[in-house]
């Protein structure tokens, strides 16, 4: 029970402090006031945020990892996580509409199967085995991850919740997956944007002028997600309701007939 | 040792059991070889032996099972790895790095064996197997029979004393299965290790076993102790055995040379062969057309020449085999009739019409392929789906009672709803045809469609293929089993660095080559006999009119009481 | 990443080290002429790397690609901050955000900004390049094993995949699916999925037969969260002492220790994991210096940046753009990262 509670924490407060270095650089303006010699703080170094989102990473890649303690689960992950690295060479090689990735549809339904932490996992190692086999490791990597892990993480919580609902196997499933691809699409654009954008506007000293509000940097936000990114997003998003509505069904028929086989992983799933 | 006490097992609650009562000892360094038919068994019994049944596999274990002196049902396979070393059948799904090196290094490292020590034992490993050469390359860049052997490197670091093998050689082609083969022999001889293999090529293996196991299926218990003895009582084995089991001869023979050396005593070295007539009755190439027809086809793949002026004709109602070594060519010839390999010159005319301008979807019309792997073929959720999913790509009618009866044919017509990946390999292999026989094609390609198949499933194959060509049929079977090719083929054809270099009478061509040749073939050279029911044959009629060897033959009459089996069918 | 087993020039870590260096680099200034001195360093290694001379490899990645990044940085900051002294001109009108002043302070800093990224870019590039993915996957920590060997299969996986899908390909070709439109296409990944879940499978038995090990149960899981918590509440504290303008030094304790305890709890976890570790590439002498004149660097500059706050590598356009200082001392220190480059070139 207070494992149970101390792996709940530990994920919690990893979440949180990531989403919180997403965030960070709305508040800092308003309160970075008091200039200091060196003219540069370390803590607003949109790469100190990034190590930050990393150790952040870090702690769930650790969580998650405690129940990957078998072969069948690593093998499992391993062979997926392969299969949708291929996947992903697809987005680089032949772009689709916008940013058209066929990346989440497995990671959604992974997690959504599977459980909470091989979700996690799934999303993560997903993006770090194709940045390493396109020699594209980079600083956008462990936002990349943490966002990617999230996806998958959180499919977990449809699993009752369709369960409760009846819709195992029927319409309603492969709806509320599509709805669920959706509404991802949209966020991790978002939240990507919000990673890059510090990476543009640099530190925030430039603001002489003491306290620019949060409205305000909000508002220069906006312009950037919309003149850059809201087309790409919504290309994203319309792919994966296209690929989950019209693979799902048959998806799920084989990944459930290969569950029993794995059947650890269904004991072991948490969310 | 190995002692199994009474031991049953099943994998489920509403299966049966898939071993009941075995009760036997495998004695310490021995050779021993585990046969049996597919689904009979063997795969479990090894793995009982390091744990993995039940601790991979879940399932029901009665009784008790001693590996010097461990229990591997307390133990588990990760503890059982130190001792016991398995090596699996699939050498393309036995590894996770990517260097030869890295792989047996990972094997090491996960045992804790202290870093100093790590080299040292990679090489000598390596250097018991004969690959040292091959330490720093990448495993996808090995071939089939190197990967095995690589395989086996990776076990044999851990210094085991008993050393696993579930059917190591069914998914290599014939050249690196006599590696492996011999390769095990060696091992066994100059290192202090229990071996135990699963195998279906009896034949290589027979005179060096110490033990053997025979699991005849069907709940029933195996049957263990020394080679000649279990062979007595089983169904199948190889030619030269069965032939001394029919002459009533003891001891039997177990090698080539143990057989000659029967016939020698009994007289019987040389025989009268009425071989012309059974053959020529197949042979109507003069009379008809060909149907399928290539004319100094060549191929070159970048820098290679894969084929080079290749005229082969193919007629109706004809079985046509290719045999030759690994890279000769074979399976390019047959991606080339498809249209999956392109020509650099020559044609391949189907019923005088020129095939280049037909794309290979619609060639899959008038030749039928079965590739090496079905398994790429099958992904429907039944049997029926299969044949009804070929329908709906060739554009014909969904029938479903053509489909049923085309299963019919197959014999499958009990599996129709059962998902196609649960069945047995031979059961898969139908499957496969099946689909690609849905539009009737003219002509049937097969690549190596004996692997992984065991006796039963093999004969019935042949049965079926030889169906086909009495129904008019074209067809053209790539293999490198012999014992298999001389129970059906009409005409044997050699491919050599892509040149045709053979072409005739099976055994004629045959004793041209320099492969390991049939058993019948060597124990009676020159003289056509192609399976050992036309030896028992020609020995009945040599027995039967020469009465003036009546007193040499009387105690062969007497033993008949185990002769005729159903071998005479 | 290059792949397999070619010998590297360097051991992976003199990369990790130098790369670390110069973002660190990177971060510490925002004063362009240091900038560029830092960027042209990274181009000549970057070059060199490229060209075969410290590593075999593919092509290299174009610069202008990489500098593109320099007027698109100065251009979006000049549009979007109307700050400072020296007004190019006004954009007229009620435009949000974008009407205001244009400034040359702006642009300064925009264009600055963009180098900044562009080093960054580059900078990960020849770490790419010149690290080998077996090697770059040996660096993890040993606490993360399980994680390294799913990499590992996966990676190794891709290759056969690729040729899966060439059977399953001929596969549908043989019988009669002419694999046009989206609909035939799609068909392909489900007798993909389907041969790669069975393959998982034989795999899973494999890897247990040989004996992969479970890594140590829960005996020290309870105090492995609790030393996350702990982190993660340093953290949090060295943020929440910026909100709180707490002096500086504090922030860089808070941080330092957060730093601190994720290191000993990845190394004592690492500890547990109870396989050893063969490496068959050794840190030569080479390895050692190279990494020494970007180690030396590095520490330096913590020293006198984070933890002294020597203000000797400040400069801000804001609010009159003046000329930046330039210490060629400060310049030479720089150079400190072309250390792989001197030592392959003359040992």
């Amino acid at each position: 029970m207070l494992e149970r509670l101390m792996s709940n924490l530990v994920i919690l407060s990893s979440t949180l402090l990531g989403c919180f270095s997403f965030l960070y650089p709305f508040f800092s303006p308003q309160f970075e006031q008091t200039p200091s010699p060196a003219g540069i703080r370390v803590s607003e170094m949109p790469l100190t945020m990034t190590l930050i989102l990393g150790l952040c990473v870090v702690a769930l890649l650790f969580e998650s990892q405690q129940s990957a303690a078998n072969a069948r689960f690593v093998a499992l992950m391993g062979v997926l996580v392969a299969l949708n690295s291929v996947l992903r060479y697809i987005e680089v090689a032949i772009p689709g509409p916008g940013g058209f990735s066929p990346i989440f549809f497995l990671i959604i339904l992974s997690g959504y199967l599977f459980g909470s932490k091989f979700g996690f996992l799934m999303g993560a190692m997903t993006l770090f085995v194709s940045a390493i086999l396109t020699g594209g490791v980079g600083p956008w990597l462990p936002s990349q991850m943490f966002t990617a892990g999230w996806v998958g993480m959180s499919a977990a919580a449809l699993s009752p919740l369709i369960s409760r609902l009846g819709w195992q196997g029927k319409i309603g499933e492969t709806v509320a997956l599509a709805v669920f691809g959706a509404f991802w699409g949209l966020l991790y654009g978002a939240i990507m944007n919000l990673w890059s954008w510090p990476f543009l506007i640099g530190p925030s000293d430039q603001y002489w002028q003491p306290g620019i509000s949060f409205a305000e940097t909000l508002a220069r936000y906006g312009v950037f997600y919309l003149v850059t990114s809201l087309t790409w997003d919504l290309g994203r998003s319309l792919g994966n309701v296209l690929l989950i509505a019209t693979l799902a069904p048959v998806t799920l028929r084989v990944l459930r007939r290969f569950r029993e086989r794995f059947t650890f992983v269904y004991l072991a799933a948490e969310v | 040792m190995i002692r199994f006490s009474n031991v049953s097992f099943s994998y489920s609650f509403h299966q049966r059991w898939i071993i009941r009562g075995a009760n036997f000892t495998i004695p310490s360094g021995s050779f021993c070889l585990v046969c049996g038919a597919s689904g009979s068994g063997k795969s479990t019994l090894l793995r009982l032996i390091n744990g993995l049944v039940p601790h991979f596999s879940g399932g029901i274990l009665q009784g008790e099972i001693d590996v010097n002196g461990a229990n591997p049902v307390k133990a588990g396979p990760e503890q059982m790895s130190r001792q016991v070393g398995f090596v699996f059948q699939d050498p393309e799904t036995q590894f996770i790095l990517d260097c030869v090196e890295d792989e047996i290094a990972f094997n090491l490292e996960n045992a804790a064996i202290p870093v100093p020590e790590v080299g040292q034992r990679i090489t000598d490993t390596l250097q018991a197997l004969g690959i040292l050469h091959l330490r720093q390359r990448r495993l996808e860049s090995l071939s089939g029979g190197e990967k095995q052997k690589v395989a086996i490197a990776t076990v044999l670091s851990l210094a085991p004393s008993i050393l696993v093998l579930d059917e190591p050689t069914s998914q290599l082609d014939g050249q690196s299965a006599e590696e492996i083969l011999t390769l095990i022999q060696n091992l066994a001889r100059q290192r202090n290790l229990t071996i135990v293999v699963a195998e279906h090529r009896l034949d290589r293996l027979l005179h060096f076993t110490d033990y053997l196991v025979y699991l005849p299926g069907e709940e029933k218990p195996p049957l263990a102790g020394d080679t000649r003895y279990i062979l007595l009582q089983m169904d199948t084995a190889p030619p030269v055995v069965q032939l001394g089991k029919w002459l009533g001869v003891r001891p039997l023979p177990l090698s080539v040379a143990e057989g000659r050396q029967m016939l020698q005593n009994l007289g019987l070295a040389r025989l009268n062969h009425r071989s012309s007539t059974s053959q020529s009755t197949h042979s109507r190439e003069e009379a008809t057309q060909a149907i399928l027809s290539l004319e100094n086809v060549s191929v070159v793949f970048g820098k290679t020449q894969a084929l080079c002026g290749v005229s082969l004709q193919l007629y109706a109602s004809q079985i046509l085999c290719l045999m030759g070594s690994n890279g000769a060519g074979k399976t390019t010839l047959l991606r080339a009739i498809l249209g999956l390999a392109p020509l650099r010159e020559g044609s391949i005319r189907l019923l005088g019409e020129d095939l280049s301008t037909l794309p290979t979807w619609k060639r899959a019309r008038l030749i039928g392929y079965l590739p090496q792997d079905p398994n790429a073929l099958l992904f429907s959720e039944t049997v029926l789906e299969e044949i009804l999913l070929t329908c709906r790509n060739h554009a014909l009618p969904e029938d479903v009672e053509k489909a049923r009866s085309l299963l019919e044919r197959l014999g499958l017509a009990t599996y129709a709803d059962r998902y196609p990946r649960d069945l047995s390999v031979g059961e898969r292999q139908r499957v496969a045809l099946g689909a690609i026989l849905v539009p009737q094609p003219l002509v049937l390609l097969l690549d190596e469609p004996t692997r992984g198949l065991d006796e039963r499933a093999k004969s019935g194959l042949s049965k079926l293929l030889r169906d086909f060509r009495d129904k008019g049929m074209a067809i053209l079977i790539v293999t490198h089993d012999v014992e298999f090719m001389l129970t059906l083929t009409d005409r044997l054809c050699i491919l050599e660095n892509g040149r045709l270099v053979g072409d005739g009478m099976p055994v004629e061509v045959l004793q041209t080559l320099d492969i390991p040749q049939a058993q019948v073939l060597q124990l009676f050279p020159d003289q056509g006999f192609r399976t050992v029911e036309e030896v028992c044959q020609a020995i009945d009629e040599a027995l039967f009119h020469m009465p003036d060897r009546s007193d040499r033959q009387v105690s062969l009459v007497c033993h008949s009481d185990d002769n005729r089996p159903p071998l005479r069918e | 990443m290059p792949e397999g087993h070619t010998p590297a020039p360097f051991h992976a870590w003199v990369w990790l080290t130098w790369m670390t260096t110069i973002l660190l680099c990177v971060s510490l200034t925002r004063n362009p002429l240091y900038l560029v001195v830092v960027w042209l360093c990274v181009a000549i290694v970057h070059a060199a790397a490229g060209m075969g001379e410290l590593a075999g490899g593919n092509a290299p990645f174009p610069f202008w690609l990489s500098l593109m990044v320099v007027p698109l940085g100065a251009i979006f900051n000049a549009l979007t901050v109307h700050v400072g002294e020296r007004v190019i001109f006004v954009l007229p009108g009620e435009i949000p955000l974008l009407s205001g002043i244009i400034t040359w302070e702006a642009v300064v800093y925009g264009a600055t900004n963009g180098l900044a990224l562009s080093v960054i870019l580059l900078a990960f590039w020849v770490f790419n390049h010149n690290v080998s993915i077996p090697s770059f996957l040996r660096m993890l920590p040993r606490a993360f094993h399980s994680v390294a060997i799913v990499g590992s299969i996966a990676i190794t996986f891709v290759p056969l995949l690729q040729r899966e899908v060439r059977q399953i390909q001929e596969a549908q070709i043989i019988r009669g699916n002419n694999l046009t439109g989206l609909r035939n296409k799609l068909a392909l990944l489900l007798p993909l999925l389907v041969s790669s879940l069975e393959h998982a499978f034989q795999l899973a038995e494999v890897m247990t037969a040989r004996g992969f090990l479970r890594s140590s149960a829960s005996s020290h899981q309870m105090l492995w969260r609790g030393a996350f918590l702990v982190g993660f509440g340093f953290l949090l504290g060295g943020w929440l002492s910026r909100f709180w303008g707490l002096p500086v030094l504090a922030t860089n304790f808070l941080f330092g220790g957060a730093m601190t305890t994720f290191g000993v709890l990845i190394y004592t976890a690492s500890r547990q994991v109870r396989t050893t570790v063969y490496r068959s590439t050794a840190f030569r002498l080479r390895d050692a210096l190279a990494m020494s004149g970007c180690a030396f660097l590095l520490i330096f500059l913590i020293f006198q940046s984070l933890i002294l706050e020597a203000p000797f590598l400040a400069y801000t356009p804001y609010p009159v753009l003046t000329l930046p200082p330039f210490d060629p001392r400060v310049a030479c220190l720089f150079l400190g990262t072309l250390s792989p480059l001197l030592v392959a070139a003359f040992l």
